[in-house]
């Protein structure tokens, strides 16, 4: 009986112990803060028009091994235009862009990568990830993150910080982040000790019903915010940007944070992209998303073209995530 | 406070029943499932726990119990029950319940930035219709178990079968 009343007081002890977590203060607010608005609003929706323009007009790769199925039109993806105009792009903003090939066979990927380079500590590298490959115009998936990488990098060279950020545009993601993977396995990835990865961040829409909930998880009915996943390893980090754009108007967000490492059969949903492999490695990684088919229409869909997205809403996201580059990079004052 | 006087009536039924009769334990060791879904917090998977039994007078039982589930994080559950069963050897049981749910979660953080509350507590109804009992112990297959709690939380506990010893 003794055994009995000691499991039942302890359990009932427990019960008042329940609590809430309060996100960490951010150390360099200002700072952070200050880089964020540094995003030209007006900049960033044209490389969306100028992105998709190029895809529709260029020519699918190869295929093989990859047969289309429903919302996975493997025989229109395209990305050999956009690889020039993303190195295009680096290049004009006086960066060094670079062009690292891995793979070989009918899907070489062709992953494109610039730097600036960290005044502190310089060997640590911030990965800053978008991926270029995209079906039929791609708008949404994947113009509006690409657009958002290449502003950040744009505000990037008037701020100054402690580590290295490292802006990639990986190729194939869509044939299952085949460039990432690539990239990681290859060892390039071994001086990363974080990353910011962004995939289909331009569609929002203030219908009630607009947005569905992925794998159990509930989300707000709205699908006006932006998410932002991360697993324990990036808890705190997801805590502080829900918290700095809750709290500085910056935009709406809905933070995720997955367990563990976040590889686990019910969270698998949220490691769809490049920051995938990078979970499953233990490297900290932040994952931002409009949460793409559980919200956007026209996902992988010949109408996923530049005005169904909202414009305002692309511009919020690119500065949310300026933020976080900055936090994660270690913004000087 | 709900929950407060709930807990307080197990315990005094549990308190009664247990002053006029002897007691008889029975530890056990069941297969269980959970999938808990609410605005904040989902955890779910499938695993094993342990636990005592604690069948008093002609109708009482009362259980506590520790549980790990796996699929989505290593999430633990303890749990404290209390009811009726019917005696003989088919004695199917109905408790109430109050589960404490732990560990690996997939968690949408409140808008401020917060985690939601951990551990999260839910209250509920449980019911063991093919459960059989004798001198030695019980089998029970499929219990099933329905709890409200925080943030619109909605809990669904399953037992597959359960397999208790008489001490």
């Amino acid at each position: 009986m003794k055994a009995f009343h000691i499991a039942a007081c302890l359990g009932l002890a427990l019960v008042p112990l329940s609590c809430t977590k309060d996100a960490p203060e951010l150390d360099d607010r200002a700072a952070v803060l200050a880089f964020a608005n540094a995003i030209a609003g007006e900049e960033v929706f044209p490389l969306v028009e100028q992105l998709s323009a190029l895809h529709l007009n260029d020519t699918p790769i190869s295929n093989e091994g990859f047969p289309p199925a429903e919302l996975f039109p493997s025989d229109q993806l395209t990305r050999t235009a956009a690889v020039g105009f993303v190195a295009n792009a680096f290049a004009q903003m006086g960066y060094t862009a670079d062009t690292v090939v891995l793979g070989s066979g009918p899907q070489v990927a062709y992953n494109v990568v610039a730097e600036y380079r960290g005044v502190l500590y310089p060997n640590e590298v911030v990965l800053v990830a978008s991926h270029l490959d995209a079906f039929y115009g791609g708008a949404d998936d994947n113009g509006s993150a690409v657009a958002a990488m290449l502003e950040i990098a744009r505000a990037a060279r008037h701020f100054r910080f402690a580590r290295t950020i490292r802006f990639i545009s990986f190729d194939l993601e869509e044939f299952g982040a085949v460039g990432s993977t690539r990239y990681i396995e290859a060892g390039h990835a071994d001086d990363v000790t974080s990353a910011v990865v962004m995939d289909v961040i331009g569609y929002a829409s203030s219908e009630p019903g607009s947005q569905d909930n992925a794998m159990g998880v509930n989300f707000p009915d709205v699908g006006d915010f932006l998410c932002v996943v991360g697993n324990q390893d990036t808890a705190e980090l997801t805590q502080q940007v829900v918290a700095l754009a809750h709290t500085s108007g910056l935009g709406k967000t809905v933070g995720v944070v997955a367990p563990g490492n976040g590889n686990y059969f019910l969270s698998s949903i949220f490691m769809r992209s490049d920051h995938g492999l990078l979970w499953y490695n233990n490297t900290p990684a932040i994952f931002f998303t409009d949460g793409a088919n559980t919200r956007n229409p026209h996902y992988h869909l010949p109408s996923d073209l530049p005005e169904t997205l909202d414009p305002q809403f692309l511009v919020r996201n690119t500065r949310i995530i300026a933020a976080t580059v900055a936090i994660q990079a270690g913004i000087q004052p | 406070m709900s929950r407060t006087i709930l807990i307080a009536c197990l315990l005094f039924a549990a308190a009664q029943a247990t002053a006029q009769t002897p007691m008889r334990w029975m530890p056990y060791v069941q297969q269980t499932g959970l999938y808990h879904s609410s605005e904040h917090v989902t955890s779910s998977g499938v695993g094993i726990g342990l636990g005592v039994a604690l069948r008093a007078g002609e109708h009482f039982v009362a259980q506590t119990d520790c549980n790990i589930h796996w699929l989505n994080g290593n999430a633990a559950t303890t749990r404290l029950a209390a009811g009726y069963v019917r005696s003989g050897t088919w004695a199917p049981a109905i408790l109430g319940n109050v589960s404490l749910l732990w560990g690996g979660r997939t968690e949408v953080l409140l808008e401020d930035g917060r985690r939601p509350v951990s551990p999260v507590a839910v209250v509920g109804l449980r019911i063991a219709p093919l459960r059989f009992e004798n001198d030695k112990g019980y089998v029970s297959a499929l219990e099933t178990g329905f709890a409200l709690g925080p943030y619109k939380g909605r809990c669904l506990e399953v037992s597959i079968l359960a397999v208790g010893i008489r001490l």
